[in-house]
């Protein structure tokens, strides 16, 4: 544990050494007065005779340092006194980094949503989206549906959903809730709650529980209840 | 001692081989505790001014012998009355020497008879 010590000595350490290095230099020159030179010559000399006293203290002190280490937070303090120095330059170099990193994260948000993200059910790429209709109103009826159910080869289960309209009440307010219909309780069906519950702008504090209500749609009455209810419930406490 | 007005580039201390200025050093040293300047006149004198030190090199071996623990330094005043850090071989600095300088004699035979074909030791004959 050598080194512990050795970080507290360092300012002592690299002053003795400059110091030193600066009598060394002074001691050459003054000898070289003494020998006929003129003050200005022999300083010139002494410095030269002594080598590139720069590098040569750096490498002095590089002997009590971590090399890679502190190179690097060398290197780290020269490029911030660097930025200091221009301004301009920073302010671009960051807006322009912004720019790029913030269009990079729209644009991997959007594919990710769309393209990367799997759905959270089991073998979510093989569920297809079933639809009839013109390009304005896309809906089938409920006996085509059931049609569509019964002659089915092509794919484990199907289910149909609706939007529905109500009217809730959970012993505060009654009021006027929008709710997704959702035909039979198949794990097609269970796959559709979990994607609806998906697609609901708050967040969901449990998995939708599917409760029979009657409607006036009559037999595509399995709601997601639950969700809903704690959807709904949420804002007034 | 006489200046050159040749700056004495790196090449000077680049030619010598690893741990060659640092065995110098101690060698300096083991005959009487020295300053910096007075260890650079040293060597350069004692080497008939054949080894053209660049002064300023021996700082960064200085430094390392001292974290080696093989010399200590001390701030003083020298016999010019100058303020001086004088540096002093310790105990393992003179172990270190002695090692070096019979490493160093060894590897200095192989040059030698690399350089001299001619006229081996009689015993490296025995052995081709």
């Amino acid at each position: 544990m050598n080194w512990i010590p050795s970080i507290f000595r360092r300012d002592k350490l690299y002053g003795d050494l400059s110091e030193e290095i600066r009598l060394h230099i002074e001691e050459r020159a003054e000898q070289l007065i003494g020998e006929g030179l003129s003050r200005e010559e022999a300083e010139r000399q002494a410095r030269l005779a002594f080598g590139n006293r720069t590098l040569l203290e750096e490498r002095s002190r590089e002997v009590w340092q971590w090399p890679t280490l502190e190179s690097i937070w060398a290197d780290l303090r020269f490029a911030l006194r660097q930025l200091r120095r221009s301004p301009g330059f920073v302010f671009v170099a960051i807006v322009t980094l912004a720019l790029a990193i913030g269009a990079n994260a729209v644009v991997f948000a959007v594919l990710n949503g769309l393209f990367l993200r799997p759905l959270n059910v089991p073998q979510g790429q093989s569920l297809y989206s079933l639809q009839r209709g013109n390009e304005k109103y896309i809906v089938q009826s409920y006996p085509d549906y059931l049609d569509l159910r019964d002659r089915n080869r092509s794919f484990n289960g199907l289910a149909a959903y609706t939007i529905v309209q109500a009217g809730m009440d959970t012993g505060k307010d009654p009021s006027h809730v929008w709710l997704y219909g959702v035909s039979g309780i198949t794990s097609t069906y269970w796959a559709f709650t979990r994607i609806l519950a998906g697609s609901f702008s708050r967040p969901m504090s449990a998995a939708p529980e599917a409760l029979r209500i009657s409607c006036s749609h009559g037999p595509i009455g399995t709601v997601i209840f639950r969700t809903i209810a704690t959807w709904w419930a949420a804002p007034s406490g | 001692m006489p200046v050159e007005n040749k700056p004495m580039t790196k090449t000077a201390s680049r030619d010598l081989f690893p741990g060659a200025l640092e065995m110098m050093i101690l060698e300096s040293l083991r005959r009487q505790p020295a300053h910096g300047y007075a260890l650079v006149q040293h060597i350069q004198q004692r080497s008939n001014n054949l080894l053209q030190v660049e002064e300023g090199s021996l700082y960064p071996a200085l430094q390392r012998l001292l974290k080696a623990k093989l010399v200590k330094a001390e701030w003083g005043v020298s016999a010019t009355n100058r303020r001086v850090r004088t540096y002093q071989i310790t105990a393992s600095g003179l172990r270190r020497l002695e090692q070096q300088i019979s490493s160093f004699e060894r590897m200095f035979e192989g040059i030698a008879l690399v350089l001299n074909p001619v006229n081996p030791l009689p015993a490296r004959r025995n052995l081709q």
